[in-house]
């Protein structure tokens, strides 16, 4: 296998995958959170739309297995968290 | 080389933590699974008290009290659960001192229009309690609680150790690609897989759920104060008094209600011991908080503010002092949360049953060895599962009582023999290998 792929199916894709259960925990218990609030006090939107985007992307990089689409998801990730923290 | 050895220590390290706490892990990732439901749970077991009717205002709090009192001699009150919405009951905790085996805790459910009892519900003897007490502390008062503990660090070096080792076991392997050569393979892969997608939430389940289970030795090692302990420092009558005071509990509710925004109180305790107070605990904003941990603390007489803790206003280290029990078991969401806990809460006890397997079937080179195996594990699961089931039927019908009287001796017995048979069985290895070779012959 060469080293690029290697490092792909190795490093980026599982870290890929647990930003995935992170960012799809998060996105569901924004959900939760649109559905149980009342309408005076509802959550903002960002965390929503930045959450189901990452989400996208990363459920993406399962199938895409390009490394530059990997790492693209990696910063988006990162880029995410920071805008949710 | 170096890197060599150190990566079959880490996969011994792995291989060994996961044999001895791989079982308490199954146990507890099936249990907990359900565990996040709770609410739930409770609500679909209640729903029948829920009101057909409401009223324009609430029946007084000391009528109610009286009549509970007289209905339920020798209880006394806990505290109370306000409704949370318009046509759910008042619910009175009451809970009767008689001893280990004798104690009862009751919820009773209470028109709050009317004052009118709905009925009652025995708490100990619950399925709500029976989860939580089996996730907990495995049914045993103390010592369960530490091996669900240890079982937390256990998964956390699992899921380090495992991650460490990944690299070397995936090779010139795809991510996610299943091979079906044989059983062993199928499972490894599964168990790699798995472990990766789960990795984040069993290290913060593991992290959590060491905290929690661990949390009455580390205060008291490490003197750690809990953050919200206000105390109102002058008694103001004695606790018989005290206890007999009268208050206003819809106004009290109301008062609290003004001070934290988004507060929703879910338990009013009164005081006991003369300080003349009244605690209303709540939560406020759906966020990843231990539950009932806002309050506001006011006089019994005349309402007024003592002091006020709204965790959203508190440092970070309030903060992540009493995210652990949130985080862990996820009530903080909705259902779509919840159901995404679950799945998740399942991926450890699949990772103890996959790892169980590959270390059994490693070695077994006939179909005969191979099948003992999948026999065993298949024993393994449904005992464990079926375990499970009963302790929940005996608690259910029979008595939170009788289940932990049954559970806690036989987890001691099967413990002592365990670690017994295995003494033996290296001593009796050591003490083969010892002998000279020309003796053996």
């Amino acid at each position: 296998m060469k080293k690029d792929k290697q490092l792909t199916e190795h490093y980026l894709l599982p870290l890929n995958l647990c930003f995935l259960s992170f960012f799809g925990v998060f996105m569901f218990y924004e959900l939760d959170r649109w559905l149980m609030l009342d309408a005076l006090q509802s959550a903002s939107f960002i965390p929503l739309v930045t959450c189901g985007l990452a989400t996208v992307f990363l459920a993406g990089s399962i199938k895409f297995r390009n490394p530059y689409f990997q790492g693209f998801c990696v910063l988006l990730s990162l880029v995410a968290l920071i805008i949710l923290f | 080389m170096a890197a060599k050895k150190s990566k079959n220590l880490l996969w011994k390290i792995h291989q060994w933590i996961g044999l001895y706490v791989g079982i308490v892990i199954a146990a507890l990732s099936l249990t907990g699974a359900v565990a996040v439901f709770i609410p739930e749970i409770d609500a679909f077991l209640e729903r029948g008290y829920e009101l057909k009717e409401i009223g324009d205002s609430y029946a007084p709090m000391n009528g109610i009290i009286s009549q509970v009192q007289l209905e339920n001699p020798g209880f006394r009150v806990l505290g109370a659960m306000p409704p949370a919405k318009a046509t759910d009951p008042l619910i009175l905790n009451i809970f009767l001192e008689a001893g280990v085996k004798d104690s009862k805790r009751f919820q009773v459910f209470i028109n709050p229009y009317t004052g009118a009892i709905l009925g009652q519900k025995n708490h100990t003897d619950s399925l709500s309690n029976y989860l939580r007490q089996i996730h907990v502390r495995l049914m045993d008062a103390w010592w369960g609680r530490q091996l669900v503990g240890l079982a937390g660090i256990g998964l956390f070096v699992l899921c380090v150790t495992g991650l460490l080792i990944y690299g070397q076991f995936m090779k010139n392997q795809l991510f996610g690609a299943i091979r079906k050569k044989n059983l062993r393979l199928l499972m490894a892969d599964w168990h790699k897989m798995v472990g990766m997608a789960a990795l984040l939430f069993n290290l913060m389940i593991a992290g959590t759920g060491a905290w929690l289970g661990l949390q009455p030795i580390l205060i008291k090692a490490f003197d750690i104060k809990a953050p919200n302990t206000f105390v109102r420092t002058e008694k103001i009558s004695s606790p018989e008094v005290d206890l007999d005071q009268e208050y206003d509990f819809w106004k009290a509710v109301e008062a609290a209600k003004a001070q934290i925004p988004g507060f929703i109180p879910t338990q009013v305790i009164p005081s006991k011991n003369g300080t003349n107070t009244i605690e209303v605990k709540g939560d406020a904003g759906h966020l990843p908080f231990e539950p009932h941990i806002s309050q506001v603390v006011l006089d019994k007489t005349s309402l007024e503010i003592l002091d006020v803790y709204d965790i959203r206003e508190r440092a970070f280290s309030d903060k992540f002092y009493y995210m652990q029990e949130g985080l862990h078991f996820g009530r903080f969401g909705g259902i779509f949360l919840k159901i995404a806990y679950a799945l998740l809460a399942i991926t450890s006890g699949v990772l103890s049953i996959t790892g169980f397997f590959i270390y059994l079937i490693r070695k077994k080179k006939t179909a005969e060895e191979k099948d003992l195996v999948k026999k065993t594990i298949f024993i393994y699961s449904i005992s464990t599962i079926t375990l499970i089931i009963l302790l929940g039927l005996i608690t259910v019908f029979i008595g939170y009582a009788y289940a932990t009287l049954l559970m806690t001796p036989a987890v001691y017995i099967f413990l002592f023999c365990f670690i017994s048979y295995r003494l033996f069985s290296y001593w009796k290895k050591e003490s083969l290998s010892k002998e000279p070779i020309h003796e053996k012959g």
